[in-house]
């Protein structure tokens, strides 16, 4: 995953706020704990998320309380106590999919020191991730539909969606609960993700000559997000809204939105989108000739006010 | 869906048949294909009760527990008012 699940400032209110962090801060710990100390740097948004979606499935409440951290040791954190098995698990997921974005790195091209500091972390962290087949099974996937010439979006979303699938359905299975719904959950965020993140990239994949989801799927040469053409935005905007649509039915088919974490982890996902569209119109679509070609919920998004990503919980 | 896209190439102009279509392709999780068959619904239909329809079967309206939607709270005034009107008062005037 790549630290979309970001909340917008001031969306999620103290206490919410205060219960992410914990998690977000009890992953940190869990990571500190895999290896050496430098794999805390693949403590995430979403690796928090995921934790939040385990300890939510869990439904056993978490402990937590104010310790100072290690890395801002003149504030206090209010953070999950160790020894919980949902820290593990989303420690090990993240840093399998802290190897595959070092893959993902290395073959788009990475040159000179950080090629090699990269192939050294990828084949550590492929060692750490090695009783999940399902990260190199991703990247095995991922390649092979690239390479075609003629695939869908679909397509190209489908890996990352299989794999965070079979991430979430793990993490059901391991929680006694309905895997098949977990299972949506996941697949269903993992193509929003990729959706979000081939968006993000567009331009500066394009003027690096990288592979870009995007451009490949709709066989685009445009060196700018302003130049899409209003077809593609609606479809995309129909993608991405199905996607989270998809991902609270399954939530709430879970039984998640009678607990708290699972409350906040709908609000996040729905806050993130919403804060994605706007941050990417005030960035990349100013223009009213661009504007206009927008969908209408994308239309209204440049009068609200652009908020900046809250670094008070991912801190 | 092969049975669908034949049934389709013999009548091209069935709104219908693109709108199911949509609707496989959407439940197997095939966003993008699924609006391109949405997109033809809609162009044969210009009034746009189908994609109102396929909006209603598939948007999943998702609702917090113990939320106030605006229906419980056009209830609860309701109740209030009646309250008021037994013990001799009114909340709302004109109901």
């Amino acid at each position: 995953m790549y630290g979309l699940l970001r909340v917008p400032k001031g969306y999620l209110t103290k206490h919410e706020l205060a219960v992410f962090q914990a998690h977000y801060c009890g992953l940190c710990h869990a990571l500190g704990r895999c290896g050496f100390a430098g794999l805390r740097l693949a403590t995430s948004y979403d690796g928090a998320a995921l934790a939040l979606f385990y300890s939510a499935l869990q439904q056993e409440p978490v402990a937590s309380q104010d310790e100072r951290c290690p890395y801002f040791p003149w504030r206090k954190k209010y953070q999950a106590i160790g020894g919980y098995p949902i820290f593990d698990f989303a420690a090990q997921a993240s840093l399998g999919l802290a190897r595959l974005k070092f893959a993902d790195d290395l073959a788009d091209g990475v040159k000179g020191f950080r090629r090699l500091v990269f192939r050294r972390l990828s084949d550590y962290l492929e060692l750490k991730a090695a009783q999940w087949p399902e990260f190199a099974e991703t990247g095995r996937r991922q390649r092979a539909v690239e390479e075609r010439k003629d695939c869908w979006f679909d397509e190209l979303s489908e890996p990352t969606g299989l794999l965070l699938g079979s991430i979430a359905a793990r993490a059901a299975a391991a929680c006694h609960r309905e895997e098949s719904n977990a299972f949506q959950v996941g697949q269903y965020l993992g193509k929003w993700i990729y959706t979000w993140d081939a968006l993000w990239d567009f331009e500066d994949d394009q003027s690096r000559h990288r592979f870009n989801g995007l451009a490949a799927a709709y066989q685009l040469d445009c060196p700018k997000l302003n130049q899409l053409p209003q077809r593609l935005w609606r479809e995309l905007d129909f993608v991405l809204e199905r996607c989270v649509s998809e991902i609270l039915r399954n939530l709430d088919a879970l039984g998640l939105n009678r607990d708290e974490r699972g409350r906040i982890l709908a609000k996040l996902i729905v806050g993130a989108h919403n804060f994605h569209k706007r941050a990417l119109v005030s960035e990349f679509l100013k223009e009213e000739s661009c504007i206009e070609r927008l969908p209408m919920s994308w239309q209204s998004c440049r009068t609200q006010q652009s908020s900046t990503f809250s670094g008070e919980a991912g801190q | 869906m092969a049975k669908l896209d034949s049934k389709i190439g013999e009548n091209p102009l069935s709104a219908p048949l693109y709108l199911q279509a949509a609707e496989i392709l959407d439940t197997l999780g095939f966003f993008q294909k699924a609006y391109t068959y949405l997109a033809k619904a809609e162009a044969l239909d210009p009034n746009g009760a189908v994609l109102a329809e396929f909006s209603r079967r598939r948007y999943y309206h998702h609702e917090h527990e113990g939320g106030c939607s605006l229906c419980d709270f056009l209830c609860g005034m309701c109740v209030l008012d009646s309250c008021c009107e037994c013990m001799g008062g009114d909340l709302i005037e004109c109901c």
